[in-house]
């Protein structure tokens, strides 16, 4: 997998990527037929692994929490449905609702799945990039917005830490709370002026120069499949395939022409494997044969 | 290249002259080293090159500056923070989008400045990834990313261990002497810089008081009871022991050789030693920390004891977990294994723990809680009694911080928000004060200042527990520990702990390890 992940990254350059993670993260959002979403939950769980960060243990973990809580939570107050599986006092489980509570909860997961795959595979330079083609003022928001929210959480941690250290006296909860957070106002007005200097002295303002992309056939490919894929979505969606009447007493698993819009949507979402699998083996099977060395790491490789 | 015309200067928000009549000329190619006290202007001069930098106004006089804004690169004392994208990849190519550098142009000028620094393996490296001396070297490169024509360097060795800092140094010596940029260095101490500057000047109170080449500087400043602190410990000592009259800066080999020749008229002054105190206080055991399951344990089974009146400073290079100890002894963060006793009684969920200790972070800034400097003490003194306004004013008096109190703790320099921190940490008089780098932008009149208050403070059954890589400072503690892959060695007094250290010592000590092994300061060395 991982030299796979290796191909793929290296065959695609970041606006192909970015064009491919609007399109899953649209995929995610505008379904709720039962079965294109466990299909799209169980692809873009495969490019999750596919694209593990250090972290992913924790998002998964994170993942988990989110889907058990968002069934409890629909099950407790939509208890619509005729075919009662179980009930206990106050609470009816029937089919309907259990399966309403299944859609909501993959629907959730499946966006943070693709939000997991967006934060691995994109970086913030090229969001900046865009951005700040047309746009210059969102762009410098969306950069300091990405520095500072971390940065006002880590600030608010370690002030409400170190506050043990100065005050001795008992205060009031709120009293107190509302202390911390204009003093770590100040602390991080402070802050946003030391990184209003260093974009100065990085030249930010000054009329800069357009990054331009190169694309190869990879870059193509995904660009085209994530634009058809898009284009396939909204024309599904305005002809009401893949929707269901969520939320009511009448939700049902069928399988019908939703199956079809599920492969296409498994395929898109799978493309980095596949892209990374065939540039993985072309190199392993055609190129590293070709190129022809007695050096001991190619040798090694073969 | 730049010249300071009668030049004043005042920030928005304050009425006195940060910058008062300023008279300097700074020639193509030209390494100025600027010093001054804690607070006394070198920023703000330095700022004035890169103008986007300061708010306020000139109320007098011209800076003529025959170049253009974008030939002219700003490096801060800040380490962290100082990447606005991902990596230094991303970093380079951002300013020179923004400096309007084409594809080719970019490629080229990466592949270059890469290769020139040694940074190509660093180059797609995350900020986290990244130790503290990497950091700032990429920060340097990312400011000669454009090719500039000055170099303005703002106290950029103040975060980074000894042998990161003088790795820096060779670096932007390199920088001056290839390619003949001109570099404004601002430094609190003449430490290891005096070897790669020209010219030297002394800023006080927002005017120039001295400009001469380094040589006549350094002779000028020892004649100075406040000035002649801030010479480095071998140049100190060898005016001291007036051993004659050779070009200054002197290094290592020089002195060494000066010292064998003269050692017949120079002896070692022994260091009294202290008391024993075996009142235990803190009590460490097999203390370990990871922050990650996966991760390697950045605190590896450490034990070790504190005993009252005694000083403790751990040292080592940037990244080996000293600030982690810290945080972990004071529960901010949890130990995985292990356990600290506070007075006999665990740390863990005990409230006492927090009356008991203060703790210094690296940012002192995290401690304020008002908006002028007046306001922080008050705060501090109201934990403990009731005060009156007067009476803020006379402990102010006392720390030599009273014309500051009006001013917000945010707008101070590094130096003055380090100093505030630690005053309010004594106010405290907590039975031990954590001190994570408590040296960092303090000038060496200050760093003096602070030893005499720790040393009262220890006279007072206090304890002082601090990280620090000023090596000249940790030779004032009572014991010295190196910490490295997690585990700490036994404390030792500082004659014990140098004395079998080859490269991790003091100057002095390096260079007259052959004739008085056990000398780490330029005190320790007297005439006859």
């Amino acid at each position: 997998m991982k030299k796979f992940f290796s191909g793929f990254q290296q065959s695609t350059n970041d606006l192909s990527i970015l064009t491919y993670l609007l399109a899953i993260v649209l995929s995610s959002l505008i379904f709720n037929d039962p079965v294109i979403i466990v299909m799209i939950f169980l692809s873009l769980l495969l490019v999750t692994i596919y694209t593990k960060k250090n972290n992913s243990r924790n998002y998964l973990k994170f993942t988990l929490v989110i889907f058990v809580t968002t069934i409890i939570f629909n099950l407790i107050i939509n208890q619509r449905g005729a075919e009662i599986i179980f009930q206990l006092p106050m609470l009816k489980v029937t089919t309907e609702s259990l399966l309403n509570a299944c859609i909501l909860a993959f629907s959730f997961v499946n966006l943070l799945l693709a939000f997991h795959i967006y934060d691995a595979l994109t970086n913030v330079k090229i969001i900046f990039d865009l951005l700040s083609r047309n746009l210059r003022n969102i762009a410098i928001i969306f950069i300091l917005t990405i520095k500072f929210i971390p940065k006002i959480i880590e600030i608010f941690n370690d002030t409400k830490f170190l506050y043990k250290f100065r005050s001795s006296k008992k205060e009031n909860r709120l009293t107190k709370q509302l202390n911390l957070l204009e003093i770590v106002l100040n602390k991080s007005i402070a802050n946003f002026m030391n990184m209003s200097d260093v974009l100065t002295t990085k030249g930010y303002g000054k009329k800069g120069t357009r990054r331009h992309f190169k694309c190869n056939t990879s870059d193509y490919l995904l660009m085209i499949i994530s634009f058809l894929t898009i284009i396939f979505d909204v024309v599904m969606i305005v002809s009401k395939i893949g929707k269901v009447n969520f939320g009511s007493s009448n939700v049902q698993i069928i399988f019908d022409k939703n199956i079809l819009v599920g492969l296409i949507n498994v395929f898109l979402i799978i493309m980095p494997i596949l892209i990374g699998g065939f540039q993985y083996l072309w190199w392993k099977w055609y190129i590293s044969k070709i190129s022809v060395s007695d050096m001991p790491t190619v040798k090694n490789f073969r | 290249m730049v010249h300071f015309k009668n030049f004043s200067f005042r920030y928005a928000n304050s009425e006195k002259l940060s910058l008062d009549n300023i008279n300097l000329t700074i020639n193509k190619g030209d390494f100025l080293l600027l010093i001054g006290k804690t607070g006394s202007g070198k920023s703000t001069l330095l700022k004035q090159l890169k103008a986007n930098l300061v708010v306020g106004k000139s109320t007098k006089g011209t800076i003529e500056l025959n170049i253009e804004d974008e030939n002219i690169s700003y490096l801060s004392q800040f380490v962290d923070n100082q990447m606005i994208t991902e990596c230094a990849r991303d970093e380079f190519n951002f300013i020179l989008e923004n400096m309007n550098y084409s594809d080719n142009q970019r490629h080229m000028r990466i592949a270059e400045v890469a290769s020139y620094f040694g940074i190509i393996d660093l180059l797609d490296l995350t900020e986290n990834e990244l130790s503290g001396g990497q950091k700032q070297l990429i920060n340097l490169a990312a400011a000669l990313i454009t090719d500039p024509d000055i170099l303005l360097l703002d106290e950029p060795t103040s975060q980074l261990d000894p042998i990161a800092a003088e790795k820096l140094l060779q670096m932007v010596h390199k920088i001056n002497t290839e390619l003949n940029v001109t570099v404004i260095l601002v430094e609190h101490s003449l430490e290891r810089n005096t070897f790669y500057a020209n010219r030297m000047a002394i800023i006080e109170n927002g005017a120039i008081i001295l400009d001469l080449k380094v040589d006549l500087a350094l002779k000028s400043i020892f004649h100075d009871n406040f000035y002649q602190n801030y010479l480095s410990q071998i140049d100190r000592s060898y005016l001291e022991l007036k051993l004659g009259d050779v070009t200054l800066p002197l290094n290592n080999r020089q002195f060494s050789k000066i010292l064998n020749d003269n050692s017949n008229e120079i002896v070692y002054k022994k260091r009294s030693s202290k008391q024993i105190s075996k009142q235990e206080v803190l009590k460490i055991k097999n203390l370990s920390f990871r922050f990650d399951f996966e991760s390697k344990k950045i605190i590896d089974k450490i034990s070790f004891t504190l005993n009252k009146g005694h000083s403790y400073c751990l040292v080592g290079p940037n990244g080996v977990g000293k600030s982690t100890l810290i945080r972990v002894i004071s529960q901010q963060l949890l130990q995985r294994s292990g356990s600290i006793k506070l007075d006999s009684k665990s740390v863990k969920n005990n409230p006492d723990l927090f009356k008991k200790i203060f703790v210094l972070p690296q940012n002192p800034a995290l401690l304020f809680v008002s908006d002028t400097v007046f306001g922080e003490i008050k705060f501090q003194l109201q934990q403990s009694q009731t005060i009156t306004n007067s009476q803020v004013d006379e402990v102010l008096k006392q720390y030599g911080i009273l014309k500051l109190k009006n001013i917000s703790p945010y707008d101070l320099s590094g130096g003055q928000q380090e100093f505030l921190a630690l005053v309010i940490g004594l106010i405290k008089n907590p039975e031990i004060l954590f001190l994570d780098e408590p040296t960092k932008g303090l000038d060496p009149n200050k760093i003096l200042k602070l030893d005499d208050l720790l040393n009262e403070y220890l006279r007072n059954g206090g304890i002082v527990f601090a990280n620090s890589h000023d090596l000249v400072f940790a030779t004032k503690f009572d014991y010295m520990s190196m910490m490295f892959d997690g585990k700490l060695n036994d404390f030792q007094v500082p004659t014990e702990f140098f004395k079998d250290k080859f490269f991790y010592t003091t100057e002095i000590n390096k260079a007259s390890r052959d004739s008085f092994p056990d000398a780490l300061v330029w005190n320790d060395l007297r005439n006859k």
